[in-house]
């Protein structure tokens, strides 16, 4: 017995001799054939189980007492000591260290690997290398991922360093005469920010190379250093990305960039995880590592496309003013879109931009619906669903609403010259849907319910997808205000003051009728059609009066049917007898063309062409007939005082001083003493033959809605007073419906109840009314 | 000083010398047009014979055989002279 245990007590000792490793002594370990032996002493006896447990303990208390400790201590004592490069640094010495005292464990491992027992569930070296990683990597110091992260971003510029050396060389076998060029260019190394002759680039490589050995044979590679290759990665694609990309929309990157991450980042990926190819470092992978680089790929891949998709996103606002010019990038971003979740980054940012950049005071209304345009055009790209557009575009939308000239800048873009306006090519477009008929229906194709796709995510569920899918801008436009009415009514201010200024296309205008027709209906742009037949049939009775030489002068009318134009101004003034005299005679002469019809003179319109002779000077001017009027009151005399003028032409001194500018511009009259006018004779000549200065004016012959407005309510205030007097006192809701009774019955005119109490208040501001206990009555004192 | 006036674009509108601003029967202004035209001036032109009013043409218009007054004028209240 006592041999026996003898026996068990020497082959314990021999095993235990033989597994834990012999740190600081030469003594050279048993070799298999006697650990076989002393093993299978100990198997006899049964005990032979506690070997691995034993050894596991031994290695874990090793680990935790000194190894461990160790390792750490070299990031602690760093903290005091100077910051050292990571390439020279402690990182690699603490690992360096850590790898001889590990490695001396994994033989042994191997020995007791090769004596178990088979259908173990674990490999016994997995299981080790657990033990490593939990027990080294359970606590680390903040420290050490700033150290891991700066030596392999050293590492990574020398190697990108290396790479570029390469692909300059390789192509042309460069020669030494090239190399020297290169070191022309700059002294330094881009790797390691050192001079060249100082550069330890390849000593980093050497160096990080040995590293990425030693950890990845203790199972520790991804570990350590994965977190700081992500980031040390990431930080490279958005650097490369902001580089390349920022600010340029006209080429696409997506595809560059793709080829970049798979050549230059992937391949450094490769060279951390599978050593440098073709060297002695390079280490076959595991399927597991395999796959998880694999992962890492496509990781990387999404980080890509979320990166240049948030770069666009930030540029979204410029990429829209360069529409068509951005194509590439909005393609690009489209892609983006569909594989990441950057959509609802994608409204807000540009909902904010718009707000900050385009919705402000400076910006000119055409300023904002040119951008509009241009918002649904680029939103169409991206997304052609609309529900993007619907989201950011509603912002502009409210806001144009609030301005007052929308309307007008919207019909005067569509009837602008061709190809000054996106609007008029908009609408030269062929195929325009009328509004009622909204979006025409998708075809007859028994099969278009197989290409039907879901709305997006964010999309609005009250409205239906096809609404959206409307491709029409002005019909977008023209639903900002909800009625085309509106625009109707405008385009008609709109012709009325070009005819009237004299100042239009008579074919274009045709031509915009018939496509505005096309679009709004053909009757509700009857008006505009008499319009323009009144303009054509002006010329012929022109011609007619003319040719039949019924008068000698050359006054010609523009002859227009009130009933069907904008309500004009009704200004007095009285011409010079000649011309009122012309102007009866050419009365005559319509009455003998056009039986039973007579003409009503609007003096203070049209267009009036000047030849002045002046004692030193010629002037050949086109002016409106006020001014006109005004020169030709001087040829007879050349003093006027205001007042005097002003009754001889019946217009408001007011009015005639502004107009009188126009010759006091020209040098021809100077206003001595204030208020008197005399015609200079001799000026200097430093205008010479000017037409129209385009300074001047042109003023709006129609009466403004704001002024038919007025008169409108004045309408009313005379139904409102009536009403007071007869029952004292009433609440606006009272009022409201008495209106709407008596006075809009007849009349087309509407007032809102919002729009009656803002006019009832003003009248109480002005103290015509009284505002008492909610009811309205008139002063007493009236 | 010596202005000459080369030529002179002034506006004027036009309306019906008539005794009355709308038609006796449709009761439309006469200076637009009747329920049927499009076009007012010479496309609709006023009818004066019939009446001691003019009238808008497709509202004078009368089947034939009936006598013309009486039949329009049974809505509607001669004035004027």
């Amino acid at each position: 017995m006592a041999a026996s245990v003898e026996n068990l007590g020497a082959a314990w000792s021999t095993v235990t001799a033989g597994l834990l490793p012999c740190r600081g002594q030469a003594k050279k370990p048993p070799t298999d054939d006697v650990l076989k032996s002393a093993i299978t002493v100990l198997d006899q006896h049964g005990v032979a189980f506690i070997i691995e447990e034993w050894f596991l303990e031994s290695m874990q208390s090793d680990l935790r007492e000194n190894i461990g400790p160790k390792f750490w201590n070299h990031f602690s004592a760093e903290s005091n000591g100077p910051k050292q490069h990571g390439a020279d640094g402690t990182l690699v010495t603490a690992f360096r260290e850590l790898h001889a005292s590990l490695s001396s464990y994994l033989p042994s491992v191997d020995v007791l690997e090769r004596l178990r027992q088979e259908g173990a569930k674990q490999s016994l070296k997995d299981k080790v290398l657990l033990i490593f990683k939990a027990l080294l990597f359970y606590d680390i110091p903040l420290k050490f991922h700033g150290v891991v992260k700066e030596f392999y971003s050293c590492a990574f510029k020398a190697c990108e360093e290396e790479l570029r050396k390469n692909e300059k060389t390789s192509p042309d076998e460069a020669g030494p005469e090239e190399e020297e060029e290169e070191e022309e260019e700059s002294l330094t190394c881009g790797g390691c920010e050192q001079e060249k002759d100082r550069c330890s680039c390849t000593e980093t490589l050497t160096l990080f190379h040995q590293l990425n050995t030693q950890l990845h044979s203790l199972g520790l590679l991804e570990r350590v250093c994965g977190e700081a290759v992500t980031a040390i990665i990431h930080d490279r694609i958005q650097q490369h990305i902001q580089n390349t990309c920022q600010g340029e929309f006209e080429s696409q990157f997506l595809h560059p960039l793709e080829k970049w991450l798979t050549s230059k980042v992937v391949s450094w990926l490769h060279l951390v995880f599978k050593g440098s190819p073709g060297q002695a470092g390079e280490r076959e992978v595991s399927a597991k590592t395999q796959e998880s680089l694999d992962r890492w790929q496509t990781r990387l891949l999404y980080f890509l496309y979320q990166t240049y998709g948030t770069l666009r996103i930030s540029e979204m606002f410029d990429i829209i003013v360069e529409f068509p010019d951005s194509m590439s990038a909005l393609e690009d971003l489209k892609v983006c879109l569909e594989k990441t979740d950057l959509r609802q980054a994608l409204v807000s940012s540009l909902r904010s931009a718009i707000g900050r950049r385009l919705l402000q005071p400076g910006a000119t209304t055409s300023d904002v619906l040119s951008q509009y345009i241009l918002l649904v055009k680029s939103l169409r790209v991206l997304d052609p669903t609309g529900v993007l557009l619907e989201l950011v575009g509603d912002r502009i939308r409210h806001y144009l609403r609030t301005r007052d000239d929308t309307v007008r800048k919207i019909v005067e873009g569509l009837t602008e010259d061709e190809g000054g306006s996106d609007l008029a090519d908009e609408l030269m477009k062929g195929d325009p849907i009328t509004l009622e008929e909204g979006v025409e229906e998708e075809g007859d194709d028994p099969w278009a319910w197989t290409k039907w796709e879901p709305d997006p995510i964010d999309a609005d569920p009250s409205k239906t997808s096809k609404s959206r899918r409307s491709p029409d801008i002005i019909s977008l436009l023209i639903s900002i205000y909800g009625s085309k009415e509106l625009f109707i009514k405008e385009y008609q201010s709109v012709l009325c003051n070009r005819i009237l200024s004299f100042n239009y296309d008579l074919t274009r205008e045709l031509r915009n009728l018939e496509l505005l027709k096309l679009r709004f209906g053909e009757s509700q742009l009857g008006n505009c059609e008499v319009m323009l037949k009144d303009v054509q049939d002006s010329k012929r009775v022109n011609d007619l009066i003319k040719s039949e030489n019924l008068m000698g002068v050359a006054v010609s009318g523009m002859i227009i049917s009130a009933q069907y134009w904008p309500q004009l101004k009704e200004t007095k003034l009285t011409l010079p007898p000649s011309v009122q005299q012309r102007f009866d005679s050419y009365t005559q002469a319509f009455q003998t063309v056009k039986a039973s019809r007579t003409l009503n003179w609007l003096p203070q319109m049209g267009l009036v062409d000047l030849d002045i002779e002046l004692k030193n000077r010629r002037l050949s001017v086109m002016v409106n007939p006020v001014v006109a009027t005004i020169i030709m009151h001087f040829q007879d005399k050349e003093r006027w005082t205001l007042d005097e003028l002003s009754t001889a032409m019946q217009v408001p001194s007011s009015v005639l001083r502004r107009r009188i500018t126009f010759w006091q511009n020209y040098g021809l009259i100077r206003e001595n003493p204030p208020g008197t006018y005399v015609l200079l004779e001799e000026g200097a000549d430093h205008h010479g033959d000017v037409m129209i200065d385009s300074d001047e004016e042109t003023e709006s012959a129609t009466a403004s809605s704001q002024e038919m407005r007025e008169e409108e309510m004045q309408m009313f205030w005379v139904y409102v007073q009536g009403m007071l007097t007869n029952l004292d006192s009433l609440p606006l809701e009272r009022i409201h419906s008495m209106l709407k009774m008596f006075a809009m019955r007849d009349n087309p005119i509407e007032i809102t109840l919002q729009e009656l109490k803002a006019f009832l208040d003003s009248k109480v501001r002005s103290q015509h009314l009284l505002l008492s206990g909610g009811k309205y009555k008139l002063p007493k004192n009236r | 000083m010596k202005v000459t006036v080369k030529s002179w674009t002034a506006v004027a509108s036009w309306r019906w010398m008539a005794n009355d601003d709308n038609c006796g029967i449709c009761r439309m202004p006469f200076d637009a047009t009747c329920s049927e035209c499009k076009l007012p001036g010479d496309d609709c032109p006023l009818v004066f014979s019939l009446f001691p009013h003019a009238l808008h043409p497709e509202v004078a218009e009368l089947p034939a055989g009936e006598p013309a007054v009486p039949h329009v004028q049974a809505g509607v209240e001669v004035q004027g002279p």
